[in-house]
């Protein structure tokens, strides 16, 4: 091969080579996935989506129908609009024993009494009447035993037959619910089926602590939750969870402290008082739902019975904070079997 | 091995030189990732009526957000920024701590505030349980 000949292969070698680097970067940028956030105040608190696909137009549209899927749940199953389901059921004339409800109303009421046989009704949405009884305002007296007394005569799960076709309720006289320990959950599964549907690759939706992750991190690796400290700013600790759902229940949200007692918002369905001896229940579960009625459930339980259960119920791992009474000590940190490795602990 | 020899003198040392770009450049499209931006360093506070600003998280700093309930506080403070006061029923708000992490959101519901630290990439907490 003659001089002239040879360079002129190295020029076209070179041209070749950059216009390779180009389609290189091209492609590599063209399936870069996008991270997208949105949030919207909803459930009564605030809902954030991060959905990660290489397609903007898919994220946009999935998020939009993902906050919509939230919001029909927000007002069918709040308490505090009139035009909701559940005040339709809870403002019922008394002789209206059965009525015939939304079909996302159902299915929760459905769900939730599947929780409350497998929880011996440690999780029960007929607490509505107690729940109206303990407001937490400060100040304001504690409610008497009388009142505690006639608040738990319309409690009690059984109370409840939902027709499995019809969707026909029926409900004892007087006995209200409440659907707040469950339904943003739900709201959380309702949207995670939206963003799955649209073909999503990954994203992770919280409902004011509500969790749940679609996928894996496209960086590789799991995702990783942070579990609030029970009594300071900042974490407890981290978990590395996959495909999951994770929920908190903590006696550190709404509360009173009364002559040095914390009184709190998760109330024992047997008792009409707030639980005692747990600070913090988090659970981990498939689906969000599950995941927000088992951290009631088991924070009513108490730490020893309701770590039984978790190790005997497939599918549901649990990290249990326990603490003394009037103090803000921690005393024991338990967590079940299956996070084993998955929790580290903050400094 | 002969024929792919490049001949002493055919290369100028200008071509060498393209040569070694080229390289360098191919390596760094293969290893280094794309895009993103860096750490936020702001944060927007959102509140009723379209009120919005944006506090960097650089100074120390209070900004009072008028709500349906009254005034909310905002406080910056060594980096983080939290609800300090809200004339909410409960105060979740404030007792939801302080953030620092891009995309991590603070809110007082009752009095329609949202603080939201900026940012697009991933934070090395992707949501927290409470």
């Amino acid at each position: 091969m003659n001089a002239s000949r040879t360079r002129t292969v190295w020029q076209i070698a070179a041209v070749v080579l950059i216009v390779l680097l180009m389609v290189i970067f091209a492609v590599r940028k063209g399936n870069e996935p996008r991270r997208l956030t949105e949030h919207r105040l909803l459930m009564g608190t605030i809902v954030q989506i991060t959905a990660i696909d290489p397609d903007e137009d898919v994220l946009r549209g999935a998020i939009d129908e993902a906050f919509a899927a939230i919001a029909h749940l927000d007002s069918v199953a709040t308490r505090f609009s009139p035009d909701s389901a559940v005040e339709g059921i809870n403002s019922r004339s008394p002789s209206e024993e059965r009525t015939y409800i939304d079909l996302d109303v159902s299915t929760i009421i459905s769900r939730s009494q599947a929780i409350s046989l497998m929880t011996g009704g440690a999780f029960d949405i007929t607490v509505a009447s107690l729940v109206d009884l303990w407001t937490f305002d400060e100040g304001v007296d504690l409610p008497s035993d009388a009142e505690i007394r006639e608040a738990l005569s319309v409690v009690g799960y059984e109370q409840i037959r939902l027709h499995p076709t019809s969707g026909a309720l029926t409900l004892a006289t007087d006995v209200h619910i409440d659907l707040d320990g469950i339904a943003k959950g739900r709201a959380v599964d309702r949207a995670y089926a939206m963003l799955r549907t649209a073909g999503v690759d990954a994203a992770v939706i919280d409902a004011g602590g509500d969790v749940r992750m679609l996928g894996l991190p496209p960086e590789g690796g799991s995702w990783r939750i942070g579990l609030k400290h029970p009594r300071q700013d900042g974490l407890l600790g981290v978990l590395s969870l996959g495909d999951e759902s994770v929920a908190t229940s903590g006696d550190y949200q709404r509360f009173m402290i009364k002559d040095g007692v914390r009184y709190h918002h998760i109330l024992d369905p047997s008792t009409g008082f707030p639980a005692r001896g747990v600070m913090s229940v988090t659970i981990v579960t498939k689906r969000c739902e599950d995941a927000d009625a088992l951290a009631t459930a088991v924070f009513v339980m108490g730490a020893r019975r309701g770590m039984r259960f978790v190790e005997r119920t497939d599918g549901v791992e649990a990290v249990i904070v326990t603490g003394s009474e009037e103090g803000d000590e921690i005393e024991e940190i338990l967590i079940s079997s299956g996070l084993e490795g998955r929790f580290e602990r903050s400094e | 091995m002969a024929r792919l020899r490049i001949e002493r003198g055919i290369m100028t040392p200008a071509d060498r030189l393209l040569l070694l770009f080229m390289v360098g450049a191919a390596l760094m499209l293969l290893v280094l990732p794309l895009g993103g931006k860096g750490r936020g360093g702001s944060a927007v506070i959102e509140g009723a009526g379209g009120f919005s600003e944006t506090m960097s998280l650089m100074e120390d700093a209070e900004l009072v957000v008028p709500g349906p309930k009254g005034d909310t506080i905002i406080v910056v403070e060594a980096g983080w920024v939290r609800i300090d006061s809200s004339p909410c029923r409960y105060h979740i708000c404030s007792r939801m701590g302080r953030i620092s992490a891009p995309g991590r959101s603070v809110v007082c519901v009752p009095n329609r505030v949202v603080v939201t630290v900026e940012g697009e990439e991933r934070s090395a907490i992707d949501a927290v349980t409470r």
